[in-house]
């Protein structure tokens, strides 16, 4: 028995003049996902560019911070979130601001922080500090805590610990 | 014999496609939307991107999983979308990526389970560690990246 078709090739099309009016209106209805989309080919070109010079590709913390930078986490969450990167960060003297010396070999990554909220500022701080081993792995537990999964949608008021 | 679709209907240009859902918890306004994404290297790049309430509403999500009970036939319709884009924009790349984890497995088994007649039509690649690489069957991707055989677009297609 043949299987099932995919495809019908005499499909017909009926014509909406509303979703000429609606995409007119709306060329990127879906922000967050075309900003993920333009984050996959970003990293892509930062692979095979670090690839030709034999160097590491970003770390999964920074993968993970560059997908939160995407996306909108709700105010609970932040707070959490500012609340933990406090005391995580607070022994040594942490202040999330970027060291000048540090933001140098990234460049590439060419974010127009003046148009970030100050939250997604916050994390590309965290990004270009690059913490220490010990800190990633802390941070990385909390996250996905708190998101439960980063790639899922941000409003499912996960319960955490506010403590490291 | 052909799986069942939904009738669609599209925009001038075939890049956005609206169809309804019927299931048990009701109607569904679904809609299909190819936006082109602006990658260096890359010139005819778009997204595909799929989710509810595509019009008349101004909160679009395109992480809800619905559940109508009605997967296989919402699948099948935006497949056929991709035959109707790809036949208006044949040199069209389209990058394919689930909202969540979950949608990309979703859409991973789907290629998977049609790779046969997929591959007929179209290329296919997979992205594994910030490579493209050809779509292998039990291989999970975290993203696909779709574009039409131009060899085979007129023997093939005749919407």
């Amino acid at each position: 028995m043949k299987e099932k078709s995919l495809f019908d090739e005499n499909a017909k099309v009926k014509y909406d003049p509303k979703l000429d009016d609606y995409t007119k209106n709306h060329p990127n209805p879906f922000p967050r996902k075309m900003a993920l989309a333009n984050l996959m080919f970003d990293r892509i070109a930062l692979y095979q560019k670090n690839s030709k010079k034999q160097q590491p590709l970003l770390t999964s913390l920074q993968t993970e911070l560059l997908y939160l930078y995407v996306q909108e986490p709700t105010e609970k969450q932040r707070k959490q979130l500012d609340v933990f990167l406090f005391y995580l960060f607070s022994d040594d003297n942490y202040d999330l601001e970027p060291k000048q010396k540090d933001l140098q070999p990234k460049k590439k990554l060419a974010v127009k922080r003046n148009q970030l909220t100050p939250f997604q500022n916050k994390l590309l701080n965290v990004y270009d500090r690059e913490p220490t081993e010990e800190q990633m792995l802390k941070l990385k537990d909390f996250l996905f805590r708190l998101f439960n999964n980063l790639l899922n949608k941000f409003d499912t008021k996960p319960e955490v610990e506010m403590t490291p | 014999m052909r799986l069942e679709k939904y009738k669609v209907k599209s925009n001038s240009a075939k890049t956005a496609f609206v169809f309804i859902s019927e299931g048990p918890k009701g109607s569904i306004l679904k809609g299909v939307y190819y936006s082109k994404l602006k990658v260096k290297g890359y010139k005819n790049l778009y997204n595909l991107a799929f989710g509810d309430k595509l019009i008349d509403a101004d909160d679009i999500d395109d992480s809800i999983v619905t559940d109508n009970g009605d997967r296989e036939k919402v699948l099948a319709t935006v497949a056929n979308t991709v035959i109707i884009f790809t036949k208006r924009h044949p040199k069209a790349q389209i990058y394919i990526e689930g909202s969540t984890a979950a949608r990309t497995r979703l859409y991973q088994m789907a290629i998977g389970k049609y790779f046969a007649e997929l591959s007929e039509i179209f290329d296919i690649k997979g992205v594994i560690d910030m490579e493209w690489l050809p779509y292998e069957k039990n291989i999970n991707y975290s993203a696909f990246l779709v574009s039409r055989k131009i060899a085979n677009y007129e023997r093939k297609i005749s919407l």
